[in-house]
């Protein structure tokens, strides 16, 4: 199955007829588009409109990247809240009593949304989401971890030549964090043709990721792996953006998450981390391994 | 790690912030986003990643700021951060999860969640000399990296190399960071070039601003745009390059000609007390109705920049004439107009001045001799 139709049947599972979603990594992987919304950070209104069956609805300002989708599920951004109250009973078939999966959105899209859908219910599609965007497939984590030794040479000249050295190495790669350069550590993170991929060179202890790497299994909820976990240790789930789950202060979010093989995480300690994915037997490191990243 | 923002400008804005929360009856705050945190509070972090500023988020509950671990859309977040709001009132929220959203109304029954979104636009401007300052030498330091590799625009190369140049010049020119991947992407010169103009873009003039791989030829127009940030502030500079080493023809100057003359149509009825509408109907004054509005669809001929890259007012979007009617220029303000001119066989062009809304009218703050195709040497 491709990714709309994971989604859709985990959308059926729940009883969802819906989603309306504003961030990025769920856009990407539902609807297949490159670059939903111009500007960064996300959007507060929903930007990706999947519904339980059929294709799903994008608003972007770059049609360009969504030539995949028949015209009519392409809109045009709307700036206004009023014209995408408008237009959402349309897209959702007007009909009414809708339960509607939502991320992270704004109170004035949540008003609109039910104002919009008669008798709707919202709810949060927080674990929909991250059930279904975590494992990804033999090919994606390939190609991810192409990525990822490409952003790992690009950290190495960062760490011989300085941040011109890093951003020349990147060859135009769009960076989706704010490149950390310094004489002993680099970190960077870009996104290339919707996946993304980060390094971290950098000072601290191989055996603090080694003993959280032991941590990670598939079956463990993240809450479990989140207490085993090391002071110091981070795990972030990685796919079309930075997506579930976040490990962090002996906290696992979403709650209940349990791992799967497939899962790509970065695992981070001190100034270094390495890219896993996780499989039945085993991990596969998609970068560097942790007493290489450690400098 | 957490860092501030110097006083001067973080003073400017939470003043601004403050009073307009304090005439909507607005006592507390809780945001999640990057740029409203810092608008409001001057706090921002390396560690925020563009993609979604979601999985190592700050977050800014009235006038502290936090690094909680968990992102916004986990309703543990509103344990964490609850004992600083208030038991009743108004609180100004910009995004949750449904779920956060739940268990902030449990656990404060008695406060009402409103979006912070308007006290945003409302506080934008006037914005204080200082403000103004680092806006203009942000554009001026990224206008410079631009013209420092107009050379490298040539047959041959991809778009893609272009912006590794651009990013490369940026961080020689001391631009803070790259907000928006940058574009360098070959206009389309026919309607057949641009298969995606279809649908709600069918009756518009065809644009494109995803950066490729796709290689330059000889007299490509490549439309250049980047949203940089310079001491927290956006910068947003735009230009139409031609690529090689031929001289625009005579309908390349024309295009060129025509999208000066509607930019500053719209300049010059940019001034106090004027609205987003007069805007839009000064960039339309004596234009063909039969041709696509001079701006690219679905975006704005003019529009507000700050800490946010593009903030209200808006001139040309769906928010529409009934709208910017009651969006209001004044004095001290800060905008970008940015129209874009296409004709058939000949291609596109596309600029951007950014001006400053002052009480005799508004003052181009552009270095760069924008209505003209790039100089090479």
């Amino acid at each position: 199955m491709g990714h709309l139709e994971v989604v859709q049947e985990a959308m059926r599972n729940d009883g969802i007829d819906a989603l309306l979603l504003g961030g990025e990594a769920a856009g990407f992987f539902v609807a297949g588009h490159t670059r939903i919304g111009v500007h960064p950070g996300g959007s507060v209104l929903p930007l990706t409109i999947v519904p339980s069956s059929g294709l799903p609805h994008v608003i972007t300002g770059d049609p360009d990247g969504a030539t995949h989708l028949p015209e009519d599920h392409v809109h045009a951004t709307r700036w206004s809240p009023m014209t995408l109250a408008r237009d959402l009973p349309q897209w959702l078939g007007g009909a009414s009593g809708l339960r509607i999966g939502v991320d992270m959105l704004s109170p004035t899209a949540h008003s609109i949304i039910r104002g919009a859908l008669a008798d709707c219910r919202l709810v949060d599609a927080t674990g929909l989401l991250a059930t279904v965007m975590l494992p990804k497939s033999p090919e994606e984590i390939d190609r991810m971890a192409v990525l990822c030794r490409f952003v790992t040479a690009a950290a190495e000249e960062g760490l011989r030549h300085g941040r011109p050295g890093l951003i020349a190495a990147l060859g135009g790669a769009f960076p989706i964090t704010f490149p950390q350069v310094s004489s002993s550590a680099v970190s960077v993170a870009i996104r290339r043709d919707g996946l993304v991929a980060e390094a971290r060179l950098g000072p601290g202890p191989p055996s603090l990721g080694e003993r959280a790497l032991d941590a990670l299994v598939p079956g463990a909820t993240v809450d479990d792996v989140a207490e085993e976990l090391p002071a110091g240790v981070e795990v972030v789930g990685l796919g079309w953006g930075f997506e579930s789950p976040v490990l962090r202060h002996g906290m696992g979010s979403p709650s209940g998450l349990r791992l799967q093989a497939g899962s790509v995480l970065a695992v981070r300690w001190a100034a270094c981390g390495v890219t896993i994915a996780l499989g039945e037997s085993g991990i596969r490191f998609l970068s560097l391994e942790p007493d290489e990243v450690a400098r | 790690m957490i860092r501030l923002d110097p006083p001067a400008l973080v003073a400017a804005r939470s003043r601004r912030f403050e009073n307009v929360a304090g005439q909507a009856g607005v006592d507390s705050w809780l945001l999640t986003t990057a740029l409203a945190v810092r608008v409001v509070t001057g706090a921002w972090s390396d560690d925020v990643d563009l993609s979604s500023e979601w999985s190592s988020p700050i977050v800014a509950v009235c006038s502290a700021v936090l690094s909680p671990g968990l992102p916004p859309n986990d309703p543990r977040l509103i344990d964490m951060v609850v004992d600083l709001l208030p038991r009743t009132g108004k609180v100004a929220v910009d995004r949750l999860g449904a779920d956060a959203y739940d268990r902030l109304r449990a656990l404060r029954p008695n406060l009402v969640i409103e979006d912070v979104a308007p006290l945003l636009v409302a506080s934008n401007a006037p914005r204080d000399a200082v403000e103004i300052d680092v806006i203009t030498e942000g554009h001026h330091r990224t206008e410079a990296a631009l013209a420092a590799m107009l050379h490298e625009v040539r047959e041959g190369v991809t778009e893609r190399e272009l912006s590794r140049s651009f990013y490369g010049q940026a961080e020689q020119h001391g631009i803070e960071r790259i907000h928006v991947d940058t574009v360098f992407s070959v206009l389309p010169r026919d309607v057949g070039d641009a298969p995606w103009a279809r649908g709600e873009w069918s009756e518009r003039s065809p644009y494109r601003e995803l950066t490729t791989d796709k290689i330059l030829r000889q007299g490509d127009h490549v439309v250049f745009d980047a949203g940089a940030a310079y001491c927290g502030y956006a910068v947003d500079v735009g230009w139409t390059l031609l690529a090689g080493d031929g001289e625009p023809s005579a309908d390349e100057v024309a295009l060129a000609d025509e999208w000066d003359e509607v930019a500053h149509r719209v300049i010059d009825a940019a001034t106090p007390g004027a609205s987003a509408a007069d805007l839009r109907r000064a960039a339309l004054k004596g234009w063909d109705p039969d041709r696509p509005p001079p701006w690219p669809h679905p975006f704005y001929v003019a529009h507000g920049l700050g800490v946010r890259p593009a903030e209200l007012p808006f001139a040309g979007t769906d928010f529409g004439v009934e709208a910017e009617e009651s969006m209001i220029l004044t004095s001290g303000q800060v905008m970008m107009i940015e129209p874009y001119i296409w004709r058939a066989g000949v291609g596109g062009y596309r600029a951007e001045y950014c001006i400053v809304i002052e009480d005799g009218g508004a003052r181009i703050i552009s270095s760069l001799p924008y209505g003209q195709w790039p100089a090479r040497g």
